[in-house]
């Protein structure tokens, strides 16, 4: 049997310290449901999610019972939709975002993901009609997630479709003006999409993968905080008594997120690969993202304030979430051969309770975030700024957050939310896992009008010219 | 090896060189062992020992010669091993833990529990420090149970005597603490 420690260790996690598997989504290719006649390509999308995800939710619930740890949420990522609807137009795509969204309605997933096009070096007529639809596909439905891959390392940066995705998210904002902008966060634009991402609203079934595959998310941002805590806490109970042995380093700190990852990686392969089990399907990857929800007690803000941040964003938040963040990668790297996806720490502020007090309280900038971005996962997420942010502006954020992405080989990403109506410094809420904080503001609105006008592509970086 | 099988104990003040004096009369004896299992108890040293006797080893003399060896205050039997009349239920493997205040009659309360759904204890620990019990068991449970229901069963029984008791697959404990976690999975 384990050690009695040990096992201690582990009940904790799962009964104290808020230890969930975050997301188990089912990768669906829809490649072969492609069809001319638009009723026939309806179909055969709504026939082939049903019968292949019917029993996702009835079998990640067994998963959940046999081992006494909640699946946060049960998800799909379809194929790209702007290749499975190759040749249709902008009133089908809204037409296939409907059928999408009572499909996953159907079988009991909360979001779907996959409502997607890559763009990153050209934009093809379906693409193009893809991005036209977004404001209704995403504002008249409740569950469609779409993602734009709009850059890479090995292109650069197509900058008409960044300039034509920041009008667009204007018009997606307006268009759920009802809902505060809520249907952008249901738009993610990446650089270096990954084709194996299990969190939304991001996750799209690749090229390359197979027909269905079951990748899983982990969480766990409670666990390396209270693991920290412990640490310092006996650390500091031992230098109390004098001993030299107790001094803390970074190093450390560093041991210690590293080894709770492994466990926490463990955690979700287990569970992935049962899942994908009972449901006769391959297990692709574990994603060992730190994911934070608005929830006191699992938050990415929260760890970096035990590291002696004591104010997110002030200097030093980017060393320490860099530190974080690679010795997530090193524990997660050991505990499975099968890590993919996005695999960093999350700092999606309206999600991260601390971090959307950090903006609140006027720590935590978006010139700050996007510094934080560099060296971790994913991006600008879930950031909410003015409604009356121009679609130029938009753009020339998201082509800084590319350009992270392209120059250090990373994925990176936004899901900026202009609020219509609001101004910075007000409140936005949207509830539950999407969560609320303050609206940023935006400086020197406009200021770069000129250079994203410019439009074109941005060049593949040199060290693209790897072969 | 052929011969008769026996099951040894010991029960015993611990001290050094109770291991040496036993294997070195079962050695002396030709007896060939077969499996063990050993532990201290609060300074009481126990062992369980299977084992092989071949003719014409006599087995009436290894209990004698044992005492004589480990002092009046050792406990020594040695029975001959039956099969079990029915084999033990089989089924998913899982950690029982309680902890929190020392509480007569939790042990029976809980057993008495795992018992009525099919399950039973393939390991089972249990230390009282300062009037705070922390009990660890590993059992065997059918698979076909309503797992959710079961725990909260147990948490409820325990919560009554102020305990927190948790029930959770060994997988995990595997999955979180061995670094061979995928080799060795198929066993857990």
């Amino acid at each position: 049997m384990i050690r009695n420690d040990a096992i201690f260790d582990t009940i904790r996690m799962f009964q104290e310290e808020n230890l969930d598997v975050r997301t188990v989504t089912l990768g669906l290719n829809l490649e072969d449901c492609s069809s001319p006649v638009l009723a026939q390509l309806l179909d055969k999308i709504e026939a082939k999610i049903v019968g292949t995800a019917g029993n996702l939710v009835s079998a990640a619930r067994q998963v959940e019972r046999t081992f006494g740890i909640p699946i946060t949420n049960k998800r799909i990522a379809v194929s790209p939709i702007a290749a499975v609807a190759a040749g249709h137009g902008v009133d089908a795509l809204v037409q296939v975002a409907r059928r999408l969204d009572r499909a996953a309605a159907t079988v009991g997933v909360d979001l779907i993901g996959g409502f997607s096009a890559t763009v990153q070096k050209g934009t093809t007529p379906t693409a193009s009609a893809l991005i036209t639809s977004l404001p209704e596909a995403l504002s008249s439905t409740g569950r469609v997630c779409s993602a734009l891959g709009v850059a890479s390392s090995r292109t650069g940066i197509n900058m008409d479709a960044v300039l034509r995705t920041g009008h667009t998210i204007r018009a997606i904002s307006e268009a759920d003006r009802a809902n505060a902008g809520f249907a952008c966060a249901k738009l993610v634009v990446f650089a270096n999409m990954p084709d194996d991402n299990p969190f939304m609203a991001g996750a799209t079934h690749g090229q390359g993968e197979p027909d269905a595959v079951l990748n899983i998310g982990v969480s766990g941002p409670g666990v390396v905080k209270r693991a920290l805590q412990r640490l310092i806490e006996g650390a500091e109970a031992l230098s109390a008594e004098s001993d030299p042995e107790s001094q803390l380093t970074l190093a450390d700190l560093a041991e210690e997120i590293k080894v709770t990852a492994f466990r926490i990686t463990r955690v979700g392969e287990l569970i992935g690969r049962e899942l994908a089990k009972r449901l006769a399907i391959p297990f692709g990857i574990v994603d060992l993202s730190l994911a934070p929800t608005p929830q006191i007690g699992d938050s990415i803000g929260e760890i970096l304030e035990t590291m002696g941040i004591s104010q997110v964003g002030a200097p030093g938040s980017t060393a320490a979430v860099a530190m974080l963040n690679d010795a997530v990668k090193k524990g997660g790297a050991f505990a499975s051969s099968s890590v993919g996806g996005m695999s960093g720490a999350f700092i999606p502020v309206m999600e991260d309770a601390s971090l959307a007090r950090a903006a609140a309280e006027g720590s935590l900038t978006l010139d700050k975030l996007e510094a934080m971005t560099s060296v971790c996962s994913v991006g600008l997420d879930m950031v909410a700024i003015p409604g009356d942010t121009p679609g130029e502006t938009i753009a020339a954020i998201m082509a800084d957050e590319m350009a992270i992405g392209v120059m250090n080989h990373k994925t990176t990403a936004t899901r900026l939310i202009p609020v219509p109506g609001r101004q910075a410094g007000e409140l936005v809420s949207f509830g539950g896992l999407f969560g609320e904080s303050v609206i940023l503001p935006v400086h020197d609105v406009g200021a770069s009008d000129r250079f994203v006008r410019f439009a074109g592509r941005i060049p593949a970086p040199l060290h693209s010219l790897k072969n | 090896m052929n011969g008769q099988t026996y099951i040894l104990t010991v029960l015993t003040p611990d001290h050094r060189g109770i291991i040496a004096a036993i294997t070195s009369v079962l050695a002396a004896h030709d007896a060939h062992l077969l499996e063990l299992s050993q532990t201290v108890v609060r300074d009481y040293f126990t062992i369980i020992v299977v084992l092989t006797l071949a003719e014409p080893n006599d087995p009436a003399v290894l209990n004698p010669e044992l005492t004589a060896r480990l002092g009046p205050n050792a406990t020594v039997t040695l029975v001959p091993y039956r099969d079990a009349p029915t084999a033990p239920p089989r089924g998913e493997r899982y950690i029982l833990t309680a902890t929190g205040n020392d509480s007569p009659g939790i042990l029976p309360t809980l057993s008495e529990m795992v018992a009525n759904r099919g399950g039973n204890f393939t390991d089972l620990g249990a230390r009282v420090v300062d009037g705070k019990i922390s009990i660890i068991a590993e059992i065997e449970v059918p698979g076909d149970i309503r797992l959710d229901q079961f725990q909260i069963d147990l948490q409820h029984a325990g919560s009554e005597a102020g305990l927190r008791v948790r029930l959770q697959h060994n997988k995990l404990f595997v999955a979180t603490n061995e670094v061979a976690f995928r080799r060795i999975s198929n066993d857990s």
